[in-house]
């Protein structure tokens, strides 16, 4: 049943473009989000998911494991965190303390780790658990997935290894970086949030998420620099 | 830009680098590839941010931007695991076999012919035609190779925008599972389950030299056929049921090239048995030789050679070379010597150490099975040690210990063979009694000889790395004085103490060598050539009598060998060279003549003919080479003073001197200071340089060396007509850099091109031209002092180089208000950058006036530019230099160039001073100015009217 609707999604295609989310004021945008989804029902839930699923796409692509690659489909995840969406958005409603994306993010997020814990049993101490880098083993932590993720594209060998090169200093940069900053990096750039959704995300003010943003970003560029002996 | 209305509505709460970092993301990402330098001009209080951060976002939007690509494969892969496939084309699959980084592979039927074949699909979609006619144009040669150990290909195919490949199925498995089972067997007891007949055939060195063999047979064969393998890795070699290897995947990496194909993990594993040249895309035979020298070592020892994190250093070239691979026999002592020689000569680093064909390695791996001599020989301690050298100038440079252990690995070879040599003279006397005792005696002569001989040629080695020849050597660079000034700043041989203390070892080396009486004809030469590298090394030391006696030495030597005019020509270039730095003209000029006559009858002798051609064409160039400051340019400019290379600190507050002499006139340092006297005929000898050159460039193009000094050449006509451009050379120089990336000696002179660019005179041309010149050779000198920290003459052109572009740009700033913070602040950036820069020199060489003048100078000019940006800092510096520079003037010798710097000093400092409404100390100042100014010849003094403004 859920899935005939989801598939329904797929073909309405989004309403509202990507764009025009700037046009409004983001505050607006929200509470008229929120309008539609409790006027607008099942069908409003769908077109409002079909809205951010390349956010949510980008969000799982960066963030699964690579052993999982091939193993678990992108798709899979989205599909399974949008019946958990469909089945909780009334609640959601109740009391909305985030945007819907953001809401929605978090419970992709959690889908995609329950789909970690199952395929590669989390609990168990692992060899593989440590960060390594050309294997791109699993840990929750952002550097990892972005050292993985920027390897994980790569047109010919050579290319591949001055990738490589640049990945480990990008990666050891991200290491000896706070979380936080690590984070709002990661948020920015891989899962292209805007400034409110990253405050949202982090639980931060927006003014403070954006200052933490540019010094995130002057500290790796002072540590890149730094690797790179200059 | 109407993007900013898109952001800036919610924007009041946020850091506005932050909203602007947002749109510029957003543009990269819409594939607009902003300019950075756009958003810093638009936003001039942020300039300096934009310019530092926005690289940074550039950089992770790269990298992020191929997720697309990921996810394809990653799909493909997923569907195809979900999915069964079972028919491609005409094949039925039967079962899946494996699945790597590429592709997976099937078993499958052809139903037209009913074989068995092996399928490999690859996993890229890709509908791009280019693509796909590459594919098959890779697929197609792979096709035509026709060899018992070569996995024969019968076709390709693509179906629903998926390439594969169809190939004879071998009923066997990759060696690096075989290698896995192995190293798996070895550390459990329990015999692993399935491969035994697989693990026994690997079990002894025999059988892996035979695979060795095989596949250095197979791969000979293709590269004869010209089909590169360029990924040999143990999982590109098939061991099947009989035992029988087979080479498999061959030309697929190029066909996978630049075709958006998404790699995973294993591929970057595979990059272990990449060589390191092919990671700057130069792969020729001995890549692949490398490759399965790596793959031997590997079954050998059933270890990587290099692991993970020594190989990512590798891989980051030049700096990190000083990996090295531990020897097969320190790992497994049961290794047989002369194959883990082999071994390691196949995977030597540099492709020249190697064996130079697979044909070889295959050779010498046959003598092995066949318990005949091997060709390789194990490096002596002195190659390995000449060898790590090489590889780390700057260890070795700054290691006492190195030369201490060179100098005595040379005199303990020497002293070796002075006593075989003894020893088989009081035999030889003693009469030899029979044919074989004789020829046993002269056997062990030569050997020792030979020994001798190869020790000398690795010193050579050591002794060229050290202090390179180098072709163009500045020996001064001019600087302003006061009031325009030219003062020519003479600087001592660019030697750091590290290197001129290695350099004096090796000579005593090389002079006890040469006196030794020698009667062997093959050492004779080596005698001869001992004493011309005392007088190089002497030269390099700065000791110029001592220099010119060695070389004349070496000629009567070699005149005595006889058949030596290649060599002599050198010599009487050394020697002429010598002389000029002597300032003796003359004598240059007829050692430069003596070595015309001695080449010219080699010209049309076929042997050696390129060689003399070459060398007819150095010594015209040296003949006809000047300074980069032409003397008669000194004094062409009437009107207010030159700006070069310091340019004008205080634009035109300067007059020119009243007594100033209107015309050429000597300069201000006298004749003997000068550079070489223009003679007429320079401009010819320079052309006929350059029509030899331009003939053996175009026959034999591959000699980089050829096209080096006809970059030279082109430079030095351009600097002979002013106002001429260096495009020429430079584009020489740029091709050069392109294809021999690593030598360090072309991307300076291709810097230093770049940095010869009108600073005060643009004939014609644009300020901003010569901005853009300057900062092209920033990046290739920025280069060169990343990877090479410690060769002063490449900080000393980084350092003048940002000193000119800052005063370019601080021009640029004075004259036109647009962006004239933006300009200003860069203009610091490089000015600061060249003060760095210029103060490690003078750390490095305290006994240097030449650098503390320098520094001084570019102290000055930056406080100057500082001034009224920051004065406070302004003056802080200069009081500072001030301090330094005074220390100057005491020094013996010649002290004018420093007491310009000083009153200099004192201007910028009053300059400086009534920018901060100090007045008084500011009058001060300018009074120890003017009474500098009376220690100077002609002391010219300054009207009084511009005391104050």
């Amino acid at each position: 049943m859920l899935v005939l609707e989801w598939v329904s999604v797929s073909q309405t295609g989004p309403d509202l473009p990507f764009k025009h989310r700037f046009a409004l004021s983001e505050t607006d945008a929200t509470q008229q989000e929120l309008e539609s989804l409790r006027s607008g029902g099942p069908q409003a839930v769908a077109d409002l998911y079909s809205k951010y699923r390349p956010q949510l796409e980008r969000m799982v692509d960066f963030r699964m494991d690579r052993r999982l690659l091939g193993r678990v489909d992108a798709g899979d995840i989205l599909q399974d965190s949008y019946i958990e969406i469909a089945r909780r958005v009334d609640s959601f409603l109740e009391d909305p303390a985030v945007s819907f994306f953001v809401w929605a993010r978090q419970i992709t997020w959690q889908t995609l780790m329950m789909s970690h814990r199952s395929h590669l049993g989390v609990q168990k101490r692992d060899a593989r658990q440590e960060v390594r880098l050309h294997g791109g083993g699993y840990s929750q932590g952002t550097s990892v997935s972005l050292a993985s993720r920027l390897m994980g594209d790569v047109t010919s060998p050579s290319q591949g290894a001055i990738r490589s090169e640049q990945t480990q200093q990008l990666r050891e940069a991200l290491d000896s970086m706070d979380s936080i900053d690590r984070e709002v990096l990661a948020l920015r750039h891989f899962e292209q949030l805007s400034n409110k959704e990253v405050a949202e995300v982090l639980s931060l003010g927006k003014t403070a998420a954006s200052n933490r943003y540019v010094r995130a970003l002057e500290r790796l560029k002072k540590i890149m620099d730094e690797t790179l002996g200059t | 830009m109407d993007n900013e209305t898109k952001t800036n509505i919610d924007d009041t709460d946020r850091n506005p680098m932050d909203v602007l970092a947002e749109q510029f993301t957003r543009e990269c990402r819409d594939g607009l590839q902003p300019s950075v330098e756009e958003y810093a001009e638009k936003n001039p209080e942020l300039a300096n941010k934009i310019r530092d951060l926005f690289p940074s976002i550039q950089a992770i939007e790269q990298l992020g931007s191929h997720a697309a690509s990921e996810k394809r494969f990653a799909k493909a892969n997923a569907v195809f695991d979900r999915n069964r496939i079972e028919q491609i084309g005409d094949y039925r699959i039967v079962r899946e076999m494996g699945r790597g980084g590429m592709g997976i592979v099937y078993e499958a039927i052809q139903q037209s012919l009913g074989r068995h074949v092996a399928i490999k699909l690859l996993l890229q979609t890709s509908t791009d035609p280019k693509h796909l006619q590459r594919f098959e144009r890779e697929a197609r040669t792979a096709a035509n190779l026709h060899h018992t150990n070569i996995v024969p290909v019968f076709g390709v195919g693509s179906q629903d925008g998926f390439h594969y490949y169809v190939m004879q199925l071998i009923d066997g498995m990759g060696l690096d599972r075989i290698i896995e089972d192995q190293r798996q067997s070895n550390t459990s007891p329990e015999p692993t389950k399935g491969f035994k007949t697989h693990l026994s055939l690997i079990s002894n060195h025999e059988t892996v030299a035979e695979i060795g063999r095989n596949v250095a047979e197979a791969l000979h064969y293709a590269h004869e056929q010209g089909t590169l393998h360029r990924d040999i890795k143990p999982a590109n070699l098939l061991l099947d049921n009989e035992g029988c290897v087979w080479v498999t995947d061959f030309g697929l990496a190029k066909a996978m090239e630049d075709s958006n194909v998404s790699r995973t993990g294993e591929v970057i594993g595979t990059l272990r048995f990449m060589a390191p040249e092919q990671f700057s895309g130069h792969p020729d035979p001995r890549s692949d030789v490398y490759s399965l020298g790596l793959t031997i070592y590997e079954l050998l020892t059933l270890k990587p050679a290099y692991d993970e994190s020594s190989r990512s250093h590798l891989l980051s070239g030049a700096n990190a070379a000083q990996v090295g691979i531990e020897l097969p026999s320190k790992l497994d002592t049961d290794i047989p010597r002369d194959l883990e020689t082999i071994v390691m000569k196949a995977c030597a680093r540099e492709p020249q150490d190697r064996y130079q064909t697979a044909g070889d390695l295959a050779e010498d791996l046959e003598n092995f099975l066949e318990g005949r001599p091997i060709r390789a020989r194990p490096p002596s301690a002195l190659e390995t040690f000449t060898k790590w050298c090489r590889r780390n100038p700057a260890i070795a440079s700054l290691s006492g210990i190195a030369a201490l252990l060179l100098t005595l690995v040379a005199v303990s070879t020497s002293i070796g063979y002075a006593r075989t040599n003894a020893a088989l003279k009081r035999e030889h006397e003693e009469r030899t009694r029979t044919e074989i005792e004789k020829r046993r005696v002269e056997v062990a002569k030569l050997q020792a000889e030979e020994t001798l001989g190869i020790s000398l040629q690795a010193l050579d080695r050591v002794y060229k790395r050290f202090a390179p020849e180098r072709l163009s050597q500045k020996s001064s660079i001019t600087m302003e004085g006061i009031d325009g000034q030219q003062l020519s700043v003479s600087s001592q041989p660019m030697l750091s103490r590290e290197t001129a203390a290695l350099l004096e070892d090796v000579l005593s080396f090389y002079d006890q060598f040469a006196q030794q009486d020698i009667d062997s004809d093959l050492l004779k030469k080596e005698a001869a050539k001992a004493n011309r590298r005392v007088g190089d090394i002497h030269r390099q030391l700065g000791d110029f009598e001592k220099s010119t006696t060695a070389y004349l030495v070496a000629i009567s030597m070699y005149t005595d060998i006889g058949d030596s005019e290649l060599e002599l020509a050198r010599i009487e270039n050394a020697l002429g060279e010598v002389h000029r730095k002597k300032k003796e003209h003359g004598k240059a000029r007829a050692s430069f003549f003596n070595a015309l006559d001695l080449l010219d009858p080699l010209l049309a002798k076929s042997a050696d003919a390129n060689e003399a051609k070459f060398e007819t064409a150095r010594t015209l160039y040296l003949l006809a080479k000047r300074r980069p400051h032409d003397p008669r340019q000194r004094f062409r400019k009437p009107q207010g003073r030159p700006e070069a290379p310091g340019g004008p600190p205080h634009g035109d507050r300067r007059p020119p001197p009243p007594h100033r002499p209107g015309g050429p006139g000597p300069p201000p340092n006298g004749p003997h200071n000068g550079p070489p006297p223009i003679h007429p005929d320079d401009a010819k000898h320079l052309g006929r340089a350059v029509a030899i050159l331009e003939e053996l460039t175009s026959n034999d193009s591959v000699h980089p060396e050829h096209q080096f000094l006809l970059s030279l050449c082109y430079r030095e006509q351009a600097n002979q007509k002013p106002g001429s451009d260096k495009q020429q050379s430079i584009d020489v120089l740029v091709k050069l850099c392109e294809q021999y990336p690593h030598v360090p000696e072309y991307r300076f002179e291709l810097g230093v091109t770049l940095a010869e660019v009108p600073v005060h005179d643009f004939h014609g041309t644009d300020i901003s031209d010569s901005i853009d010149r300057l900062r092209l050779s920033l990046q290739q000198l920025n280069l060169l002092t990343q990877s090479h920290p410690n060769i002063p003459r490449y900080i000393e052109s980084a350092a003048h180089t940002h000193h000119k572009l800052g005063t370019l740009l601080r021009r640029v700033a004075r004259e036109s208000s647009s962006n004239r913070k933006a300009n200003i602040a860069d203009a610091l950036r490089h000015l600061r950058m060249a003060v760095r820069l210029q103060k490690s020199q003078s750390v490095q060489f305290p006994e240097s006036v030449a650098e503390q003048i320098w520094l001084a100078r570019m102290r000055d000019n930056l406080a100057s530019c500082l001034c009224g940006e920051n004065s406070k800092e302004a003056l802080e510096l200069i009081e500072n230099s001030i301090k330094e520079s005074i220390h100057l003037l005491s020094g013996a010798g010649d002290n004018v160039p420093a007491t310009h710097i000083l009153i200099g000093q004192y201007e910028t400092q009053a300059e400086i001073l009534d920018d901060l409404n100090r007045d008084e100390e500011a009058d001060v100042a300018r009074r120890e100015a003017n009474d500098l100014r009376h220690f100077l010849p002609r002391h010219p003094s300054r009207p009084d009217s511009r005391r104050r403004r």
